[in-house]
């Protein structure tokens, strides 16, 4: 009888958010009316209102950037200068963080780190959105058996670990810079796909697309002009919340030693290396992690508000 | 009428949709079922019916912007059915369409002058301030204020966005439009500036209208034909003004009852109202399709799909017209 | 009118607070609702229809609010009441339905078992009695085999049965008041037809109160007894339907019935109230529609009108009728 009670409650609920839910489209219309409508300004200052924690972070992840840009301007020392006579220092005033065990800054290393761990957060990103972007284009637009080979590719890529397919790269090309880029690029690109891919389907389903057609317009002046644009509110939300994955994947593929190469101040190598002195000189492998745990954090916040303000319909999913 | 040239005609045209179903009993929606129809140079005709009449798909098809299943469709006595695209391009651009949602035809992302920009573009005017001036020309010719060039969608109301979509329609001085319900999301008093706009611009343009509208009123004040449909197939069509005084399908009748009149002296409590829902044009009645809901069927109307009649100068699709 | 009042809506003020200022999307309204009379609220899309609707049912959220007026309910003040207060006046007392009854109805339970649920919620009955009753009431709004229908999901329904078995939930606790927001715009005329007869039967059965918010004339000539026209957030007129239609008064009322087209004639080109409706946010000082109203003076765009009675229970907010008494409490 109790629960019965508890299911009549819940069932009220949903009537009541469907009573919500036309309530916001009652105040969608008078919105419109007064012209409060979405433009990009209008949207961030939403995103400034009403996420806090999402501007914070936005301003966060600026300052980062341009402390990566400016590393050899900010950081006090060297990060590659060994000075033996001061290995594993305690931190200090000469060393905030202290140093590793070939005597480096802790702190210019980490600061230096930030330029390797935000260019493969955002340059994989991008490789791999733009492959995801036109294939999941591809498939939307033209249906059959073009969509069929795309999407199933697509799952296989998906229901195989994506870092243990980094690694298998990764082994078989080697370590390095370079290699990571196309080893996280080849990986990521299928969750993209998918969800451009659906997007497309509905835009394409859109009365301006149709009347495009009853224009003439080319396939792909439809396809660029008519249906990418109006993905880019998810896409920019995608980005955000790639960002941080692949940051992640490149401080896995580092820790497990396939990744970045010493004597480059990856932070995933970072903590790898801090690791044998975890009880001793713990400074060593926790400043790196909380590093990447702030940048990581960052992202996903602003990642979040920024699909809250742009993109409700990828909120739901 | 005869004398009138046809500009479009459609024989035996047939639109199904495949919505699954098995492989030995794939199931479809039909659409549009064996319509014959003949769109005269210059008129208003209007396309009647409630919702899953097939109305909107009809008119899409008709500019083939949805390929039929079957049967042909002349412009100017050119079968266009099957043509290569590269070959309709010369027609595609004499057929334009009118959108029902002023909100979803026009592409949030484009401004103003884009979107009407968009249809000269394609067919090669490169030059800047010739496309300018066409713009802006059209843009007066709706009825959008200059000042207006530059703005993005949203920032219209639907009315304003409306007329946008009329004039990305007009600029390639089509020979037919298709109006797809082009007022029923428009407030009354707006809905009335657009009816005026689009008349206008017929007289001006010598323009054809296909109007798609389930609003008999609207269809009154515009139309010179009506084409009535049900579930896919023609009721009835004829002159506007004899058809309305004297509806010769049954389902013309009703429709004609039920639309609540803006005059309370004409309220009723007994007027005659169907009774039932649509059936369902996955699996349409046999026979004549109206006549589950028809209070005037006999058997013969179960079983033989209803013969095209002649009275008085107008075609109906029924057993047993109203005399 | 001598009828008592079941509703009575006094200077209802609703307003959003966006971030581009306070809208005043419903302006001082105030409305009363005789018992089992059908009243309709007639107006375009933002002139706050809608609005004074979902203040009354206490659904108003963020960035809207009610910030004055009273709504009395049989002489009870509701304006005021909590959360849980309200949920039982609601559907008890009130219900509403919607122009899309997807919305209201939980797509994943069939629609028999949601209506008992309502009736459980509200009346203390055993589930076999409760089943019953939705039966009952499954055969009182017209829909066919209600043993059968009560086992179907929403998606399975058309949407008139779908806006019937809406009708049935809303009917459930024999509620003095039904508010119904435009519940016939989604559907083809035959089936409006059935659905505005069904209501008027309820309403003369039942003797509940239905106020009709729509904004088609011919439905509110077609079944309304009383009619309030608004626009911009106010009520410009407001008279018995007949009186209405026969001797219309407000410019913008003239304005939109002859802008419709009609059956019974065919002009070359349609009567226009040209321009558009005016931003919430910017208002004309004085009345409302003076921008687009050919009748306008100077003094129309200084000082704001209010409604005058004008004799037969008819309002009209026009400084034309100034001489007659004011209809505002103000």
């Amino acid at each position: 009888m109790v629960n019965d009670r508890k299911d009549l409650l819940a069932e009220h609920e949903a009537l009541e958010t469907g009573r919500e839910s036309v309530f916001n489209m009652e105040y969608g219309d008078t919105a419109a009316q007064i012209g409060e409508a979405d433009t990009w300004q209008d949207k961030l200052r939403t995103l400034v209102r009403q996420n806090k924690l999402a501007a914070f972070s936005a301003v966060l992840i600026i300052l980062m950037i341009l402390i990566a840009v400016f590393a050899p301007v900010v950081a006090p020392y060297d990060h590659l200068k060994q000075s033996l006579t001061e290995r594993l220092s305690h931190p200090s005033m000469a060393h905030w963080l202290g140093t590793d065990e070939l005597g480096r800054d802790v702190l210019s290393r980490i600061i230096f780190g930030a330029r390797i761990s935000l260019t493969i957060g955002l340059v994989p990103t991008l490789i791999s959105m733009a492959i995801g972007t036109v294939l999941g284009l591809w498939a939307g637009f033209y249906g059959g058996k073009t969509d069929f080979v795309i999407m199933r590719l697509a799952d296989v890529m998906l229901a195989f670990p994506s870092l243990l397919l980094a690694m298998v790269v990764m082994y078989t090309m080697g370590g390095g810079l370079v290699n990571i880029f196309i080893a996280l690029s080849l990986v990521n690109w299928a969750s993209t796909a998918r969800i451009v891919r659906s997007q497309t389907l509905s835009l394409k389903e859109k009365e301006y697309v149709e009347a495009a057609r009853s224009i003439g317009v080319k396939k792909w002046t439809i396809m660029f002009r008519h249906i990418l644009p109006n993905c880019l509110p998810s896409l920019i939300v995608l980005f955000t919340l790639n960002i941080p994955s692949a940051i992640l994947s490149e401080a896995s593929l580092s820790f497990l030693g396939v990744g970045a190469q010493p004597p480059s101040a990856s932070w995933g190598l970072m903590v790898v290396r801090g690791k044998k002195y975890l009880f001793s000189e713990p400074w060593l492998s926790i400043a790196p992690s909380v590093a990447i745990m702030i940048v990581v954090l960052a992202f996903n916040f602003l990642g979040d508000g920024l699909r809250d303000v742009l993109d409700p319909y990828l909120k739901e999913q | 009428m005869e004398n009138r040239k046809v500009l479009l005609s459609a024989r035996n045209l047939v639109k199904e949709f495949p919505i699954g179903g098995s492989r030995k009993k794939p199931q479809v929606v039909h659409a549009v079922t064996d319509v014959n129809l003949d769109i005269y140079e210059g008129e208003t005709l209007a396309l009647v019916g409630e919702s899953g009449c097939g109305k909107s798909t009809l008119g899409r098809t008709l500019i083939r912007l949805l390929e039929p299943t079957s049967g042909e469709i002349c412009f100017q006595g050119n079968d266009i059915v099957g043509m290569k695209e590269a070959q309709f391009a010369a027609y595609r651009r004499q057929m334009q369409i009118i959108f029902q949602d002023p909100y979803a035809s026009l592409n949030p992302r484009m401004s103003v002058k884009e979107i009407i920009g968009e249809p000269l573009t394609t067919y090669g005017l490169k030059d800047k301030a010739e496309l300018e001036k066409r713009v802006r020309q059209l843009m007066g010719e709706v009825g959008i204020q200059q000042e207006f060039y530059s703005r993005y969608p949203h920032q219209f109301s639907g009315g304003q966005r409306q007329r946008i979509g009329i004039a990305r329609a007009i600029a390639l001085n089509p020979r037919l439009i298709i109006c797809d319900e082009p007022v029923s999301a428009l407030d009354v008093s707006i809905q009335s500036q657009v009816l005026n706009l689009l008349k206008d611009l017929q007289e001006q343009h010598h323009l054809t209208y296909l109007f798609i509208s389930h609003d008999l009123s609207v269809v009154k004040f515009i139309a010179d034909r009506v084409c009535v449909m049900f579930l896919g197939m023609i009721c009835e069509v004829g002159d506007t003004d004899s058809l309305y005084e004297k509806p010769l399908h049954p389902y013309t009748r009703f429709l004609l009852n039920a639309i609540p009149k803006a005059d309370p002296r004409l309220r009723s409590e007994e007027k005659e109202l169907l009774s039932g829902e649509i059936p369902s044009p996955v699996n349409p009645p046999s026979g004549c399709r109206f006549h589950t809901r028809c209070p005037y069927a006999r058997e013969v109307c179960a079983s033989q799909a209803p013969p095209c009649k002649e009275v008085e100068g107008r075609k109906v699709f029924c057993h047993f017209p109203l005399a | 009118m001598s009828e008592s009042i079941v509703l009575d809506i006094q200077n209802l003020k609703s307003h959003f607070f966006t971030m581009k200022g306070e809208v005043p999307a419903v302006d001082g309204v105030s409305i009363q609702v005789p018992a089992g009379k059908i009243i309709g609220i007639v107006g375009e899309s933002g002139c706050g229809k809608s609005m004074t609707a979902m203040s009354v049912m206490g659904l108003l959220r963020y960035p809207g609010r009610v910030v004055g007026g009273t709504i009395l309910l049989e002489g009870r003040d509701i304006t005021h009441l909590s959360r849980k207060e309200l949920s039982r006046v609601r559907g008890n007392e009130i219900s509403m339905i919607f122009q899309e009854p997807m919305t209201s109805l939980n797509p994943v339970y069939p629609v028999g078992r949601q209506v008992r649920e309502a009736i459980l919620l509200h009346q203390k009955m055993s589930k076999e009695e409760a089943t019953k009753q939705v039966i009952d009431i499954f055969r009182a709004v017209g829909i066919p085999e209600p043993e059968k229908r009560y086992h179907s999901y929403p998606h399975q329904l058309s949407g008139g049965l779908r806006q019937r078995v809406m009708i049935g939930m809303a009917m459930v606790c024999r509620p003095k008041v039904m508010i119904a927001d435009e519940p016939t715009t989604a559907l083809d005329v035959t089936i409006e037809a059935q659905i505005l007869r069904l209501m008027k039967k309820l309403c003369k059965e039942q003797g509940t109160s239905i106020i009709l918010i729509t904004h088609n004339m011919g439905v509110v000539a077609e079944v309304c007894d009383y009619v309030y026209v608004m626009y911009a957030g106010k009520v410009m007129e407001q008279a018995e339907t007949f009186e209405l239609f026969e001797n219309t008064r407000h410019p913008y009322t003239q304005g939109l019935l002859k802008s419709i087209p009609r059956l019974d004639e065919k002009p070359d080109r349609l009567y226009t109230i040209e321009g558009v409706v005016p931003n919430l946010l910017h208002l004309p000082k004085g009345c409302s529609f003076c921008t687009r109203c050919g009748l306008a003076v100077e003094r129309c765009s200084l000082e704001k009108p209010r409604l005058y009675e004008t004799g037969d229970a008819h309002g009209v907010r026009c400084f034309r009728y100034e001489r007659e008494v004011s209809l505002d409490g103000e």
